[in-house]
């Protein structure tokens, strides 16, 4: 298989596509997003990819995700694009950058950390150190540093 | 410098010049500059989590400058015990007091608080985390023993890795132009994200097992307590244990100009024959908790400009 098989997930006439996902994030990353409720998504996975080898693919029909929403993706899938799509073609192409505060998404590792004691006090952590496979985080509130893994989702 | 209103929760808040505007304070409050600075200022004292020295220097430090305290010394007799949560807690307190001070077992909670409490929060330790209220007084007892802090060879030496006072006494040595040694059984070496803070703020440090090999060299020597509950095996305890440990047949190993501190309580770190010698600084050091934390009381409650 290459990328140029005449597969396609369904092509979408208005929306947003996340390509390049590392493959098998793509349901992990419509978690992440909360998009779940917004309309009709295909989703494709595993197909091969000169880029990343593996790749998952999403598109989300009738809404146009911002940067700010998406840049969480680079957490799972830091090659991921964003391509924003209008009357069937491409307006938008762009990449995701690294955001600075995560907020609520992760959970923290750490058992006597306050976010895992009380109900009412959510995550948020910092982004100390990140290359391509590997991110490293701090608690904002216990300040313990963790590398990122897909199981700290919350 | 405006401390008014804020809140002081980790060293990795405060800058450089804010430490020594705090150090500076110190120095006036205790030269009494300030009498009855905090006269019709009222402290909430909330220690979620036992504590001896650290509660009854606060209680202490805001009474001898006039001011009231009110709080919770006992967890089990407060509203946590009916499920109330920390902030709930905290943005009632609020309404009663000028200034707010925190001990409590889960690490954050002091941040957690300050986000909601209207007045400022002082965190007096949270879980291993933080506790810069202990940091800025030995930063103040070095500075006050040697008229300065850069330059100086300062040794942590103990439990490296899971001493808080050891952490955080190295992240603020990191503002300054020193050397840290540490020194540690291998199994309890300073843990990575301290090293990474450090290697990135560029300080020169160095670690060691033996204190034989770099005692001549300090200036201060740091002591903190080796938990026995860290040890698996009491034997490898009773042996570790033992080489940590400061006798006058260790001090012939030490410069014998260096300065001893130890955050307190000690169990047989230190033998209590060295308490005699003028090296000794740690009662010292416990004494300028009054300081220290009228300074900061007085800062934040906007009493001390």
């Amino acid at each position: 298989m290459s990328e140029e098989r005449p597969y396609r997930v369904f092509k979408i006439q208005n929306g947003t596509v996340i390509d390049h996902i590392s493959s098998p994030m793509a349901l992990k990353i419509i978690d992440i997003l909360g998009i779940k409720e917004q309309g009709i998504i295909s989703i494709g996975m595993n197909f091969d990819s000169s880029k990343i080898g593996k790749k998952d693919i999403i598109k989300i029909e009738n809404v146009y995700l911002e940067k700010s929403h998406t840049d969480i993706i680079a957490l799972f899938s830091p090659n991921a694009s964003i391509n924003i799509i209008k009357d069937g073609a491409v307006v938008e192409k762009r990449k995701i950058d690294m955001p600075e505060v995560i907020n609520s998404i992760l959970r923290c590792p750490n058992p006597i950390c306050v976010t895992n004691n009380y109900r009412d006090c959510d995550t948020k952590f910092i982004v100390e150190r990140a290359d391509m496979n590997k991110t490293t985080v701090r608690c904002y509130y216990c300040e313990r540093e963790t590398v990122v893994t897909p199981d700290l989702i919350k | 410098m405006n401390f008014k209103g804020k809140s002081i929760i980790s060293f990795r808040d405060l800058k450089k010049d804010e430490i020594e505007y705090i150090l500076k304070k110190t120095y006036e409050v205790k030269n009494n500059k300030y009498p009855d600075a905090l006269r019709g200022k009222t402290l909430a004292s909330l220690f979620f989590e036992p504590s001896t020295r650290t509660r009854l220097s606060f209680d202490s430090a805001i009474s001898l400058l006039g001011g009231k305290y009110f709080g919770i010394a006992d967890p089990s007799s407060s509203s946590i015990q009916k499920g109330e949560t920390l902030k709930d807690s905290i943005k009632t307190v609020c309404g009663y007091c000028d200034a707010i001070v925190i001990r409590h077992p889960y690490e954050g909670a002091a941040r957690a608080a300050s986000e909601v409490s209207s007045k400022p929060v002082i965190n007096a330790g949270d879980g291993a985390n933080q506790h810069p209220t202990q940091t800025l007084l030995d930063l103040y007892t070095i500075k006050e023993q040697f008229g300065k802090i850069d330059g100086l060879n300062i040794g942590l030496m103990g439990d490296l890795k899971y001493g808080r006072t050891a952490h955080s006494l190295s992240m603020a040595l990191s503002y300054y132009n020193v050397k840290i040694t540490l020194i540690s059984p291998k199994l309890l070496r300073i843990p990575i994200d301290f090293k990474n803070y450090l290697e990135g703020s560029g300080i020169k440090f160095v670690e060691t097992s033996s204190i034989e090999e770099v005692g001549q060299d300090l200036d201060v020597l740091y002591v903190t307590r080796i938990q026995k509950e860290r040890f698996g095996d009491l034997q490898e305890y009773e042996k570790v244990a033992g080489s940590y440990k400061i006798t006058e047949e260790t001090m012939g190993v030490l410069n014998p100009k260096v300065k001893i501190m130890h955050p307190l309580p000690r169990l047989d770190e230190i033998d209590p024959s060295i308490d005699k010698l003028e090296n000794a600084i740690y009662f010292e050091q416990a004494h300028n908790g009054i300081p220290v934390r009228q300074a900061i009381l007085g800062l934040v409650t906007g009493a001390i400009q």
